[in-house]
């Protein structure tokens, strides 16, 4: 089977691509014309897309051309966003340089205003530079004018120095006239006093002849009356001084009762201490008299030569009040720091210090034997001092400051106390009560209470310039003493009685004295040597001492003893 | 012959290699009312050497590209695309050189020219009006390849009694028919092909035949083996014999031009070859023999 169908299949093979071969000629033919066909056709396409592409190119080119184009004209009109921003910017800049021009100018307009003023100012200036000169020259013509005149008045004043020499040498001569003049005048006076001593002496020897005669009829008397029936004498003829005073109660001041003579011739002038002096105080004997200043002394001195005697220190304050006791060995000084100080004279040193006060003490006073001290202060009481005991028995009240206290009786058992309410207060001082108040005596401050030598009365000097003598008994005023010129100088000046109460004596704001006599009332004398305020007088037989604020004392006196001597 | 040839390599095999390299020139052009539709200005959408193995569709693609390139607006798809000759839609599933055969050469008989019809073959490609009557519509891409392997099923069917051998094969194999088919490659189509169409050695039952007769009438498709009960081996005059016993006489009558021939690739082969020896060499791709029926008047 194989080899024959192998031969035919081979036989089939070959027909059949005979066939095929035949075949393919025919419909093979065109292979190629497809293939360029397809060739072309890819081709086409191709040329088609790059076609396209192209005109796609040339479209975009066109637009950018036209867009170009477009900016080119916008460029034109207004230039490239460049060129716009530069214009802007220098528009920009042209409006800022507008303004700073606009801000110069503004500048400049001030400064021209400014420049206006300060010429107006440099032309004040310089007429004030004119002014100011035109002065100077009218000063200094003036200065020369001065000067002249000072020369002048040099050559016056040599002139005058000339004068003055002359009359200095004048005045020598007549200094030494003068002192001839005085000594005949003190040889007067002493022979005047010496004439008035023996007279006095020959009336005293007649007193003492008298008294003797009539010890000796009342001794004769009396032993008669012993003998026989006391016989009623007609009445004790007392042979009387020729003081009009009772003598009967020998005057518990202890002063003999002569007749007072107004001293009237200042013996002595003193300045006492280096500050103003407050008050003096004579000794009941009359020879010392001690001064108390605000200088915290107090100064003892001699009446008769005026010499200081001994200085008390101790007081821490100023010595507003000196009193002397009876015996004259104490001396009590009241003072501003409110305490009395005692002072024994004899040795000068201090015995008792009396504090207590609680105000400053104005006024202390012994009783009349020492063996008491009353004290008034401004502390609106007055206390009762034991001095053995050493300490204060009795505080009184008074309602008021008290300026002066006084003891009364000889036995010290009553008080009067002047008050700065212009009321006098009377004091028991056993019992410490206040006896009698008498109110409207005075419109002022009571400044000073004396009593008289009798104890009868009583002398209140007052702030309003009068001085009252009051009757201790009755209470009743029985004179009020003023003057004319006489103003009380001090809150405490001191006026005080004549020894025989005759006469009254205080001192006045201008240094004057007054004196006034107490029957009628009337000023007898004034005395003036001092020109300040007098703050105290005391008056013991017949010489007055007056001290006032300006540190000066005067004691005056009825003989010149010596003439006017012009003492430290 | 290479019968005893089992490996996957392509025989020689002349014919084989002859019937593969077929090829007709057909120019296809637009439906002249259509073209002017859609504003083409011409005609002409492809010219194109076509395989005779290969099918319609897959040359639509190339048309459909032209066409979209012509056409101004073009709102229909690809699917709409089908191929008519002279007013007559083509069948797409055939191969190519079956249709030509069919309508070229068989109309040119029937009308008593012997000469060659023009080439190339001119077909209109239409757009629009698929002609659903007369053509199945392309659903998917994927339809003449579905077709072509249901046609070779169809042939191992015939050949064995069963689809097994086809089904058997592994998908890549199946895949490699087609894509060696579409993509002309002789060796990776005949290195499939040969297992099926060799059969391995054994003998077919029946051989895959399929005759076309001229002015449409049905396709013949009549069982026929290729031994007769004797064993011996028809030949092709037998087995047309069998299908259309009036057109083919057993035996010629002498002074008289046969009655029909048959045509198939574009020749006329003798009928007296092997029948099966024909069905293993000069099938289409596709495992079967079409033959062409020509009537001599």
């Amino acid at each position: 089977m194989t080899t024959a169908y192998h031969q035919s299949t081979q036989q089939w093979e070959a027909d059949i691509l005979g066939l095929f071969a035949n075949r393919d000629k025919h419909e093979k033919a065109f292979t190629n014309m497809v293939d360029s066909y397809n060739e072309l056709v890819q081709k086409l396409s191709y040329y088609v897309e790059q076609n396209k592409h192209l005109e796609s190119t040339t479209q975009n080119a066109k637009d950018q051309h036209e867009k170009m184009a477009r900016q080119v004209t916008v460029l034109r009109e207004q230039g490239s966003p460049m060129n716009q921003k530069r214009s802007a910017e220098l528009e920009a800049q042209v409006a800022s340089l507008k303004d700073e021009r606009a801000e110069l100018y503004k500048t400049q307009g001030t400064n021209a205003q400014r420049l206006l003023d300060l010429n107006d100012i440099l032309r004040n200036k310089d007429a004030t530079l004119a002014q100011n000169k035109e002065e100077i020259r009218r000063l200094t013509e003036a200065n020369t004018i001065f000067a002249h005149k000072n020369q002048d008045m040099q050559e016056r004043l040599n002139e005058k120095n000339v004068t003055i020499q002359v009359i200095q040498d004048e005045l020598q001569t007549l200094q030494l006239e003068m002192g001839k003049l005085d000594e005949r005048q003190r040889e007067l006076e002493r022979e005047n006093a010496q004439l008035l001593q023996r007279w006095l002496k020959m009336k005293n020897e007649e007193a003492d002849r008298m008294n003797a005669a009539n010890v000796f009829l009342e001794n004769e008397q009396q032993e008669t009356a012993s003998l026989s029936q006391p016989v009623q004498s007609p009445g004790t003829r007392s042979l009387r001084s020729v003081g009009p005073d009772s003598p009967t109660q020998s005057n518990w001041r202890g002063q003999s009762t002569i007749f007072s003579i107004i001293p009237q011739i200042s013996s002595r002038k003193i300045t006492t201490h280096d500050s103003e002096v407050n008050t003096v105080a004579m000794s009941n004997g009359g020879t010392v008299f001690a001064t108390g200043s605000n200088d915290k002394k107090i100064k003892i001195w001699d009446v008769k030569t005026g010499a200081l005697k001994s200085t008390l220190t101790g007081c821490l304050q100023a010595v507003m009040c000196v009193s002397f006791n009876a015996t004259d060995e104490l001396l009590l000084g009241a003072s501003n720091d409110n305490a009395a100080r005692l002072w024994h004279l004899g040795t000068g040193r201090p015995r008792h210090t009396l504090t207590g006060h609680i105000g400053k003490v104005f006024s202390a006073r012994f009783n009349p034997d020492s063996s008491k001290v009353v004290s008034g202060s401004h502390d609106r009481t007055i206390k009762v001092w034991d001095l053995q005991k050493g300490y204060c028995i009795r505080t009184m009240f008074t309602f008021a400051s008290v300026n002066d206290v006084c003891l009364l009786d000889f036995d010290g058992s009553t008080i009067a106390s002047g008050h700065l309410d212009n009321n006098l207060r009377f004091w028991d001082a056993r019992s410490g009560n206040c006896v009698k108040e008498v109110t409207g005596i005075h419109v002022g401050q009571i400044t000073s209470v004396c009593p008289s030598s009798d104890g009868t009365q009583i002398l209140t000097n007052s702030r309003d310039n009068t001085v009252r003598i009051l009757d201790v008994r009755t209470y009743e005023t029985l004179s009020v003493l003023h003057a004319d010129g006489y103003k009380t100088g001090t809150n405490w000046s001191k006026a005080c009685f004549s020894p025989d109460g005759q006469y009254v004596v205080s001192g006045s704001a201008d240094g004057t004295l007054y004196y006034w006599s107490t029957r009628d009332g009337t000023v007898e004398k004034t005395t003036k040597e001092q020109s300040g305020p007098i703050v105290g007088v005391s008056w013991s037989n017949s010489t007055v001492v007056s001290a006032e604020k300006d540190k000066t004392v005067v004691i005056w006196g009825t003989t010149a003893r010596r003439p006017t001597v012009y003492e430290k | 012959m290479t019968q005893t040839q089992q490996s996957s390599e392509a025989p020689f095999n002349p014919v084989a290699r002859a019937i593969w390299e077929g090829s007709i020139p057909i120019e296809i052009s637009w439906d002249s009312a259509e073209a002017n539709k859609y504003g083409a200005k011409e005609r002409c959408l492809l010219m194109t050497q076509a395989s005779r193995c290969s099918y319609l569709p897959l040359l639509t693609n190339e048309v459909w590209r032209h066409i979209r390139n012509k056409s101004v607006h073009m709102s229909l798809d690809q699917s709409n695309v089908w191929y008519e000759y002279e007013g007559v839609p083509l069948k797409w599933h055939y191969p190519i050189g079956l249709l030509y055969d069919i309508h070229e050469l068989q109309a040119a008989a029937c009308r008593g020219m012997m000469d060659s019809p023009p080439l190339p073959w001119k077909i209109v490609a239409h757009v629009e009006d698929f002609p659903v009557e007369k053509l199945i519509k392309i659903t998917s891409e994927n339809s003449c390849q579905d077709y072509f392997m249901s046609m070779i099923k169809e042939a191992d069917y015939l050949r064995n009694g069963s689809t097994k051998k086809v089904m058997n094969m592994s998908k890549s194999d199946q895949t490699q028919l087609w894509d060696g088919m579409w993509t002309k490659s002789y060796e990776l189509f005949w290195g499939m092909n040969q297992k099926l169409v060799l059969n391995d050695g054994t003998m077919a039952r029946y051989l895959p035949v399929r005759i076309y007769l001229p002015e449409n009438c049905p396709v013949v498709q009549e069982p026929v083996s290729p031994m007769d009960d004797e064993g011996n081996p028809r030949t092709l005059r037998q087995i047309l014999n069998i299908a259309l016993p009036d057109l083919f006489p057993l035996k010629d009558t002498p002074g008289q031009p046969a009655r029909a021939s048959v045509l198939i690739h574009g020749i006329v082969p003798s009928l007296d070859s092997s029948a099966l020896w024909f069905a293993q060499t000069m099938a289409y791709p596709d495992n079967f023999l079409h033959l062409v029926v020509i009537i001599n008047i």
